[in-house]
């Protein structure tokens, strides 16, 4: 398996939650980008998942969505997911230069730390007060 | 006969030699709170815990091993630590995939491939195609003028016997040759060959290398080769084998098992909690990987943490620019905090103790057995209040923890003589690869 680092924009959240529960497993998956603890150069806030993918999921992110088995009632806002797929970014490895994260893309990369992606993406934590 | 468990090289916690001290003792008087001990015996891929996780899985149901039934959960599929396992002695080998040679973090030069030859070996084909590095590792970061040693087994066979090949371990940045170059005489036999260099100031990552030189004569065509090992120091170390970074074994040391936390979104939480008193004391074997973010977690018991709310409990792996490392927070109506200013830095392996006491208004902490910070100043009134306890984040939603967790308890009740501390700290220390206290 790869794992797989995104970053989401604040607008994004909703659509790409719709999209974490398309090629997740229960809507529990609709949880999967909430805090905006990221930040970029600019001040743009991400909200962040990093996970171990399974290739089928990696395929299934890039094709047309289809409404998983398990949402019988059919929670899935599909129109939504479809956006957040539409605005993937994807870099999987090799010679391409890292995407770097934007307030109008779902950006994910591949790599084994979860935190040097972010760093990778030209993201930082946004300092807690607490 | 061994048993199950010792053939995969588990423990069960419940089944340790008689009169060894064991945390059910912790539990004994229904006291409430939580024991987790993360194995494949008590971690599963579903939430209702039903479909037991292995090595490298994520994790989406714990078993709290105390009795009280507060198993930890995660639902959210992306949000789920992953099942680990390192030796006990704690993870030397810093180079991964030792024994896929053909996965992309071995690159393979020009024609050169590999071919399994099983038991871990490989055979290098076409290394005499050309000179320079024919099988060169993915570069290892280590930080700045550290000294690393680069060792692996050759062998050859055929004609190859009596060729030469080269052993380099190098920087991975800047002009020029930085490294160390070992040669030898290829045998029938597997012989190690280990060499070891400091990296300057301003490099930070290293890599390992199986090189060519005609200089040495007529070259070897498809040598052997296992085993590899890039680590600190100057001395070559017993090898380990690394799947990934999620699976590290070493022959003759037991496994020990923990979750580890990515930093980004992983978190545990159990249900609620109902302490019914005033005083808490929580154990914690960790290795922290990072301390790139303000106040990562360990275990929380609440939903800020930050004194906004009355009855709150938190061990941090690092506070903010309060105090820059592990810290305690002993919530009443009233905050109280006990940290230590300096030390303690990323990556590390440490025990935590830590402490609370409303009404006697102590906060402690303890770090590997020893007391390192104690405030005494006034936590207000009331009891720890009920909550649900996170693991690795606070309250499942920000302030994540970069690092792995062995072993995790959490008592809420009377307070215990330090004889009774210690022997959970050892306990512990047991369950926690790399660390030993006095």
């Amino acid at each position: 398996m790869t794992r797989l680092t995104a970053a989401c924009p604040a607008d994004l959240i909703a659509d790409a939650n719709q999209l974490a529960m398309c090629l997740g497993q229960s809507a529990a998956d609709g949880q999967t980008y909430n805090a905006l603890g990221w930040q970029d150069s600019d001040g743009n806030l991400y909200a962040a998942a990093s996970f171990l993918a399974r290739p089928e999921w990696i395929a299934g992110a890039t094709q047309p969505l289809q409404r998983p088995d398990w949402d019988t009632d059919e929670a899935i806002d599909m129109d939504a997911a479809a956006r957040a797929q539409a605005a993937l970014v994807v870099w999987l490895g090799g010679d391409d230069p890292i995407p770097q994260a934007a307030p109008g893309a779902l950006t994910v990369v591949a790599g084994d730390d979860g935190l040097a992606s972010m760093a990778a993406m030209g993201l930082a934590g946004v300092p807690s007060d607490d | 006969m061994r048993s199950a468990l010792a053939t995969f090289g588990l423990r069960s916690p419940f089944g340790r030699r008689r009169g060894r001290f064991t945390p059910a003792a912790l539990f004994a008087l229904a006291e409430p709170g939580v024991w987790f001990d993360p194995s494949p015996l008590t971690c599963f891929t579903d939430t209702a815990r039903t479909t037991p996780a292995t090595v490298g899985q994520a994790v989406a149901g714990m078993t709290d091993l105390s009795g009280r039934g507060n198993h930890a959960t995660q639902a959210t599929l992306a949000s789920r630590p992953t099942l680990a396992r390192v030796p006990a002695n704690g993870r030397r080998n810093l180079l991964t995939r030792t024994e896929e040679l053909d996965n992309a973090f071995w690159n393979k030069s020009g024609t050169t491939t590999v071919t399994s030859v099983g038991d871990g070996a490989w055979r290098i084909n076409n290394f005499d195609a050309a000179e320079g590095d024919r099988l060169l590792s993915g570069a290892v970061t280590v930080g700045a003028s550290a000294t690393v040693n680069g060792a692996i087994e050759v062998r050859g066979e055929g004609s190859d016997i009596g060729r030469v090949i080269r052993l380099v371990v190098k920087r991975t940045a800047g002009g020029g040759f930085t490294g160390v170059v070992v040669t030898t005489t290829l045998t029938g036999d597997w012989q190690r060959i280990n060499g070891s260099f400091t990296l300057g100031a301003d490099n930070t990552a290293f890599q390992i290398a199986l090189a060519t030189n005609l200089a040495d004569g007529t070259l070897p065509a498809a040598p052997l080769v296992r085993f590899p090992q890039g680590e600190l120091g100057s001395t070559a170390t017993a090898y380990q084998k690394v799947t990934s970074t999620f699976d590290v074994t070493e022959p003759g040391q037991a496994d020990n098992w923990h979750l580890s936390f990515d930093g980004i979104d992983d978190s545990m939480v159990t249900p609620t909690i109902t302490p019914g008193v005033d005083k808490v004391q929580v154990f914690a074997g960790v290795r922290k990987l990072s301390d790139a973010t303000s106040l990562p977690v360990i275990y929380g018991h609440g939903t800020a943490l930050n004194g906004a709310n009355a009855g709150e409990f938190a061990l941090f792996a690092r506070a903010g620019t309060f105090i820059p490392t592990y810290t305690l927070r002993s919530i009443g109506t009233v905050s109280s905090e006990a940290g230590v200013a300096t030390g303690y830095p990323a990556p590390i392996t440490n025990v935590l103790t830590g402490i609370g006491d409303i009404s006697g208004d102590v906060a402690r902490l303890r770090i590997d057995g020893a007391q390192v910070a104690e405030t005494l100043t006034d936590q207000g009134t009331g009891n720890f209040l009920a909550y649900a306890s996170a693991i690795g984040s606070r309250a499942g939603t920000s302030l994540r923890f970069t690092g792995h967790i062995y072993s995790l308890i959490a008592r809420f009740g009377p307070n215990l003589p330090t004889a009774t501390i210690e022997k959970v700290e050892a306990y512990i220390a047991g369950e926690t690869a790399g660390v030993s206290i006095p």
